[in-house]
């Protein structure tokens, strides 16, 4: 049980992907999940499109004067009709006190699929998946998620819904034991967890010492504890969000402001709910550049934080791989 | 464990029950054309960059086809004030006068519009975005007449790539455009919103002619000044100076026509075709249930080739019957053909 309170879990969590433009030349109104808010339109990257998110930063100020960078570039394409496909390489960048500081969280492969178009009467309908796949020493296996996204336009305004489910991993050496019919957690509400998509969150996805835990961070581990933690037994629990954003557009301006919020829950870790609401905006600034930018703040749940966003998506046509005009 | 999942699979089977309650295969829900990007090239940009400005009109352009049909629809017994004195304003005066410097969202400005017809919204889109390009090519410096035609030829094979996207490179009869039931209802109702849209036509097609007539940047440069300022003259004594029937190509620029004829051709289907959309909705006779039928039904018949086909020497002698000072002039440039 010792280990169990100095490591906390380990976690792996999907970060909803991209999703692009049916406009060949205006991308600002494609909304990405987590640039600026985590809730995005169902929209695929059109045909041939590829898009780079190189300059993706997010800051993250939590409890105890802690603060947080994480970079995210990402690559996606258009690569079929109605499909895109994704990259994401998330690095991270801590506190002085955790051990490994800095580094790359993992790689994550991901697709999503235009179901149908938005009709008078019927929303847009995408469908998305995910494989993160966690790097470094010890790293976790492979994480999965499934999300359906919903985009309604109104003559001011358009709603967006997202519900995904996806799997994470963690070591059961924490404070859960995985009994047969549940898991039976110790302490008050269990160990704490990051915040999705924070840098505590992508830390914890490798391996990295359960001092993590962005509520109450520990000593760094040594190398013998990482070593039992790595043998400890792993177990797969659920992930689940739902959330819901508002839209609206200046278009002679090309500048969409969007705000968002959005309810997840780590089952199976005697954590409660989180809820998130954040605000944003998007900004075409040439053909083939957006600027992106936003706040947010997670108020429910464990380590609670204030965060800021700003990146920039680079975008433009790419043929010629395996079909030339 | 099964506890633990409960409310994950709560949530994900509302996610599944509420997509499998659309229907892909019904009429509403279809799965729509694929929207598609432009093609990749060194020359991309090539217009924008020497000609900012022209470039902007262009960008606000977009912005009229879209208000006009998304206030035709939602406004479907809209005075004429609405279009042509309110909306005409504002564009005349504003809009044209600081255009944006990106490419606008249609689907922002006419999001009720592009979800009536998003099939003909991405049409529209695919043909502007081949319109823009051929820009590019003739303001690439770099390269000969010769590799322009051969970049062209190019673009024209990624845009018939798309068939289902695609105007029909052979001339359409003009009972198309004139001779439905519809035909004519919004130049009547809307005359001076009418004849805006049809000046932007005549500055995208006077345009080609302004850079193929050019032998050199500086002579290209003061060729497409010359049909810009042409434009602002059709504008600014509005709305006498606006062509008062639709420009086609072969007689307001002859040059792209005589190098380009498909092209061309493509150029004005696209047009008829944003006429008779404009039509439709303002024609108060027909159904507003039957007004998407419609619409499709009238893209269809300018995508295929092989029905309502004109010869190309009718074509071209329909042109100048209808008379290119009605159209707002031949493309006043001055060079010739670059060979």
């Amino acid at each position: 049980m010792a280990i169990m309170t100095r490591w906390p879990l380990l976690l792996v969590l999907l970060s909803p992907p991209l999703a692009r433009s049916a406009q060949a030349q205006a991308e600002y109104r494609n909304l990405d999940a987590g640039f600026p808010v985590r809730i995005e339109d169902a929209t695929v990257t059109e045909r041939y499109a590829f898009d780079l998110d190189l300059a993706n930063i997010r800051f993250d100020a939590l409890s105890g004067n802690r603060k947080r960078l994480q970079l995210e570039p990402r690559f996606s394409y258009g690569i079929l009709p109605y499909t895109e496909m994704w990259l994401r390489v998330p690095v991270y960048y801590r506190e002085s006190t955790i051990t490994p500081r800095k580094g790359i969280a993992g790689v994550g492969v991901g697709g999503m699929y235009q179901w149908s178009f938005e009709s008078l009467h019927l929303p847009a309908l995408a469908f998305a998946s995910e494989a993160f796949f966690p790097t470094g020493p010890g790293a976790l296996p492979a994480a999965y998620s499934f999300k359906t996204l919903f985009t309604k336009s109104l003559s001011s305004t358009r709603i967006h819904l997202n519900a995904s489910l996806a799997s994470f991993a963690i070591r059961s050496a924490v404070d859960c034991r995985v009994l047969p019919g549940g898991s039976v957690c110790g302490g008050q509400g269990g160990p704490s967890l990051p915040p999705i998509d924070g840098p505590c969150t992508i830390g914890s996805e490798s391996a990295v010492p359960l001092s993590l835990s962005c509520a109450a961070p520990a000593p760094a581990a040594n190398e013998t504890e990482l070593a039992q933690a790595t043998t400890d037994r792993l177990v797969t629990r659920a992930h689940w969000l739902v959330g819901m954003a508002a839209d609206k557009t200046l278009p002679l301006r090309s500048i969409v402001f969007v705000a968002d919020a959005f309810a997840e829950r780590f089952e199976g870790i005697g954590r409660r709910t989180d809820l998130t609401a954040e605000l944003g905006a998007r900004k075409q600034v040439s053909p083939g550049v957006v600027l992106v930018g936003g706040v947010g703040r997670h108020f429910r749940g464990a380590n609670l934080s204030t965060f800021l966003v700003l990146g920039a998506t680079y975008s433009r046509a790419l043929q010629g791989f395996w079909r030339r005009f | 464990m099964q506890r633990l999942f409960s409310r994950s699979w709560v949530v994900a089977s509302v996610s599944f029950v509420v997509a499998l309650g659309v229907p892909p295969g019904s009429a509403d829900a279809q799965l729509q054309p694929n929207p598609q990007t432009y093609l990749a090239a060194p020359y991309n940009w090539a217009f924008r960059d020497r000609f900012p400005n022209v470039d902007a009109l262009f960008n606000a352009f977009d912005y009229g086809h879209a208000i006009l049909y998304e206030t035709l629809w939602r406004q479907p017994n809209a005075p004429a004030s609405v279009l042509d004195t309110t909306r005409f304003q504002f564009i005349t005066r504003k809009l044209l006068r600081n255009p944006p410097n990106v490419p606008l969202d249609e689907s922002a400005i006419g999001p009720n519009w592009v979800k009536l017809a998003p099939e003909v919204a991405q049409m529209f889109e695919w043909a502007h975005l081949f319109h823009r390009q051929v820009y590019d090519v003739w303001s690439d410096d770099r390269l000969s007449p010769a590799q322009k035609d051969v970049q062209v030829a190019r673009l024209m094979r990624y845009y018939d790539s798309r068939d289902d996207l695609a105007f029909s490179s052979k001339p359409k009869s003009m009972n198309l455009m004139e001779g439905q039931p519809y035909s004519l209802a919004f130049r009547k109702r809307f005359p001076k919103f009418n004849g805006l849209i049809w000046s932007y036509h005549w500055l995208q097609m006077t345009l080609y002619d302004a850079l193929l007539a050019s032998s050199s940047p500086a002579e290209r440069k003061e060729n497409v000044s010359a049909v810009v300022a042409r434009f602002w003259s059709l504008i600014d004594s509005a709305p006498a100076s606006l062509p008062s029937v639709m420009p086609q190509s072969a007689a307001i620029a002859p040059r792209f026509t005589a190098r380009y004829p498909e092209a061309a051709i493509i150029f004005d289907n696209l047009h008829s075709l944003h006429d008779v959309v404009s039509d439709i909705l303002a024609d108060t006779t027909v159904p507003r249930g039957a007004k998407r039928r419609m619409i499709l039904e009238a893209a269809a018949r300018y995508r295929d080739s092989t029905s309502s086909i004109t010869s190309l020497e009718e074509w071209k002698s329909m042109a100048e019957s209808m008379g290119v000072a009605n159209m707002g002039g031949v493309a006043p440039v001055t060079g010739g053909n670059e060979r």
